[in-house]
């Protein structure tokens, strides 16, 4: 090991689309409230963003916020059959106006430093 | 087309054995692998800083051919272990959609001018259409080939400048002509106008070693 593993707990509060089993690949994004703001705020965007992508494009994606040690904390990951799969995605939900839209909204609750993105494979 | 990085830093006590194990794996993956795979290594920035690139139509194949040889090369397997003693800590990997060339920017230069801004999203248009801007109007002024790309995810929103020269002589020259030029320098103040304050910003000149 080259440090210290970090665990984490988070509650899962909205789930869209089908999830038959682990996808083999997983796009993660978490962040926190901007000053001002407030998590709930956070968590209502997430699901209603989520919800649209869901609906539009058919995107598995899941909502959590965080517990102990993430606390304050929002994540949403997206599932995706290969990476291939999240490329091809990816560019046509960037490219719909409605999720530009939320995108944009987002920026008045959400602090954009603190955003950790990462694209992962499963290999287990 | 998609321009993939995997940036590492190498420990002080190791770079020259860090440096040859890492051209050494490369050389190794360019001997088997679909891509070309390049060197990069710092001029300007954190010394023992360095860079692999490649470039990819389909970064999904791209993906896929990488892991496979992560599971299955024992030659290559081997390789990395090996460099892998010389590194001061773990490798980043980063994804960036290239949204725009000037010049010749697909041909490898020698040496890159790299600005990386992270902003936030709502900053991203804005920033794109100036970064694209800038790039046509130094591309006329210098002759500089410059790329200009977005990423996301892995980097949270962020949009690149890639600048290519033939050497860091030209990288001096060039930016003296740029910065004297009232041009630029309007672009620059607009840029920082409509755009605003970035969550961070980082450059650096890089040298191909390999």
């Amino acid at each position: 090991m080259h440090g210290v593993p970090e665990d984490s707990l988070w509650q899962v509060v909205h789930s869209v689309g089908d999830w038959p089993g682990p996808p083999a690949v997983i796009a993660n994004a978490i962040w926190r409230p901007i000053q001002g703001s407030n998590l709930l705020d956070n968590v209502a965007w997430a699901m209603e963003m989520t919800s649209y992508v869901g609906e539009a494009f058919g995107a598995r994606s899941v909502v959590c916020t965080g517990g102990p040690g993430t606390a304050l904390s929002v994540r949403v990951y997206n599932g995706y059959d290969s990476v291939a799969d999240w490329q091809e995605r990816t560019a046509a939900v960037a490219a719909d106006a409605g999720w530009q839209d939320r995108m944009q909204a987002v920026t008045a609750i959400a602090d954009g430093s603190t955003l950790d993105t990462g694209l992962i494979r499963r290999i287990v | 087309m998609y321009l993939w990085n995997r940036e590492m830093f190498l420990s002080p006590a190791h770079l020259n054995e860090g440096v040859a194990g890492l051209v050494d794996a490369v050389t190794h993956v360019n001997s088997v692998s679909d891509y070309e795979f390049r060197v990069w290594a710092t001029v300007l920035g954190t010394f023992g800083r360095v860079g692999v690139g490649s470039t990819c139509e389909d970064f999904g194949a791209f993906s896929d051919e990488m892991a496979t040889r992560g599971m299955e090369d024992e030659v290559f397997r081997a390789k990395v272990d090996a460099v892998g003693q010389s590194m001061a800590g773990n490798p980043e990997d980063s994804v960036w959609n290239i949204l725009h060339t000037t010049g010749d920017a697909y041909e490898v230069q020698p040496v890159i001018a790299i600005i990386d801004n992270r902003l936030e999203v709502d900053q991203m248009p804005g920033a794109v259409m100036g970064s694209i801007d800038m790039a046509d109007y130094l591309n006329g002024l210098t002759g500089t080939a410059v790329t200009v790309a977005v990423s996301q995810w892995g980097t949270g929103p962020s949009v690149r400048m890639m600048f290519g020269y033939d050497s860091v002589g030209q990288v001096q020259e060039r930016t003296a002509v740029a910065t004297a030029d009232p041009g630029f320098m309007e672009r620059a103040k607009a840029f920082q106008n409509d755009v605003g304050r970035s969550i961070e910003s980082r450059s650096s000149v890089l040298r191909r070693i390999a």
